[in-house]
């Protein structure tokens, strides 16, 4: 099925058929926000539009598509193909992952109980965040993280949506498959927010290659002692390390043999540094390469790669620039 | 001549009350494939939480003929996803695969309720919603089952009789 028509089922009628029409490139739509009684706003190719009522796309919100409080309850039977109770869990994290591994956010009314979030009623915003998997766009960094054929213990640092996810993504694909820097070797994936593989089913709708075991929608602290025991992975890739458990399993990892490549918001290791938590693992140098991304020339700009002395082996300023 | 002519008639009218009387336990069964219908769909909810579509199908083995091809065609239609609700899915697999002639027009339109009434609710809801139609039809399982000796020996009652007094009127 079409990329295009995979995505449309999750609309009700009238929006199908304005999104099926060829008015735009599927491959340059980023995200589509829902709100209810609200104009559906479409971020497509880093500018953001208003759908008007014939599906075209148009900068003025005169005349634009409002969807109705129906649309979206319709919208959201669909996104949960159905079957809300089975999503549970997600809608508690507030997303769901559908087919094609795009993300849907979601927002209404919280139910709390005691600290935890109970579940998300009378949802009344979506923002469905298209994934695009881009292929190779990790060649240019592999030089940088291996050495004599084993891949060093990684950090991936960038402000959110500066493409930390999709560079893990494709260092994840290379090591499995094996590239000109180092042979294929079994990478276990934690994939707490079906970001890495978008798993629709249990199955990755990404290319993680042909050695990857991956365990969707799993803590990443419990996530990684299973695979340890199980799966015996030489590499562990993790998204969005931060809690004390999280830092308590990468040690744990380290202590078995396992390679690890992890992903951290930030703009600068500095910046990490203020956080006690993750200060522990740069001053234990349990990282020897912190890829620092930015959007300078757009999402997906290296700024720097250092050691694991924090010295740059990458500048941008002082080398061509890579752009992911 | 009136002999087996009458004989006939007699054997006629007992086979009509036996078939009501078939008819009447057949019912039964069926309601309680529907009954066994619903106790996998609180399974697949309640721990596979699985989407519908794909516990349609695990079901559709567990089932007995009569409602294969009902889960098959709303697992199929699910996945198509055309924009329609679970509802409109639900009455379109029923009235188009549903053909069970024992059933009565009370329990197809309590199947009917059966997809009005889910597709939308969270875990908790889904849940307790399947059990409450598993009890209403447990209940009325419970019912026709403490009729079906009465029903049957009138079914076959009246079978007889009715055959006799055509004879007679017929005589």
């Amino acid at each position: 099925m079409e990329k295009r028509e995979q995505l449309a089922k999750i609309f009700p009628q009238t929006m199908r058929k304005m999104f099926l029409k060829d008015s735009f490139e599927f491959n340059k739509l980023q995200e589509i926000r829902l709100r209810t009684n609200k104009p559906v706003i479409i971020s497509y190719n880093n500018r953001e539009y208003y759908v008007s009522n014939n599906g075209k796309l148009q900068t003025d919100s005169t005349d634009a598509y409002l969807i109705s409080k129906r649309e979206m309850k319709e919208t959201m039977e669909f996104v949960s193909s159905y079957s809300l109770y089975a999503y549970e869990e997600e809608i508690k994290q507030g997303f769901i992952t559908i087919q094609g591994g795009h993300r849907v956010g979601l927002a209404g009314k919280v139910v709390v109980e005691g600290e935890k979030v109970k579940l998300i009623k009378y949802i009344s915003c979506m923002n469905i965040r298209l994934a695009h998997e881009v292929i190779g766009c990790g060649d240019k960094i592999m030089p940088y993280i291996v050495t004599n054929s084993e891949i060093e213990n990684t950090l991936i640092i960038s402000p959110p949506s500066a493409g930390k996810t999709t560079l893990l993504r494709d260092i994840i694909r290379q090591c499995s498959n094996g590239n000109s820097f180092l042979k294929g070797i079994s990478v276990g994936v934690v994939d707490e927010r079906s970001e890495i593989g978008a798993c629709y089913m249990g199955e990755p709708q990404n290319d993680l290659g042909i050695r990857t075991d991956i365990l969707d929608n799993c803590p990443k602290a419990v996530g990684i002692m299973m695979l340890i025991r199980t799966m015996s992975p030489k590499l562990i890739a993790v998204d969005e390390i931060g809690s004390k458990e999280d830092i308590e399993a990468i040690l744990y990892s380290c202590n078995c043999g396992c390679s690890l490549i992890a992903t951290i918001h930030g703009s600068s290791l500095e910046d990490l540094e203020k956080k006690p938590r993750i200060k522990e693992l740069i001053e234990r140098r349990i990282f020897s390469r912190f890829v620092i991304l930015d959007k300078t020339y757009g999402v997906g700009t290296v700024a720097y790669v250092l050691n694991e002395k924090k010295e740059p082996i990458y500048d941008r300023n002082k080398n061509s620039y890579i752009k992911l | 001549m009136k002999l087996i002519g009458s004989i006939l008639v007699v054997v006629a009218t007992t086979l009509i009350g036996e078939y009501y009387a078939n008819g009447y336990k057949m019912r039964i069964k069926y309601l309680m494939e529907m009954h066994r219908l619903l106790q996998m769909l609180y399974s697949e909810v309640e721990f596979s939480r699985g989407v519908l579509e794909e516990a349609l199908l695990q079901m559709e083995r567990g089932v007995g003929n009569g409602y294969k091809q009902f889960l098959r065609e709303l697992s199929k239609g699910l996945s198509v996803g055309n924009g329609k609700s679970l509802e409109e899915h639900w009455k379109e697999a029923v009235y188009e695969y549903l053909h069970i002639p024992y059933l009565e027009k009370e329990d197809y339109e309590f199947f009917l309720s059966i997809g009005e009434a889910l597709g939308y609710l969270d875990y908790e809801m889904e849940r307790r919603t399947i059990a409450m139609y598993i009890e209403r039809l447990q209940k009325k399982i419970d019912m026709l089952e403490k009729e079906v000796s009465n029903k049957c020996k009138l079914y076959h009652t009246l079978g007889v009789t009715i055959g006799c007094m055509v004879v007679l009127v017929l005589i």
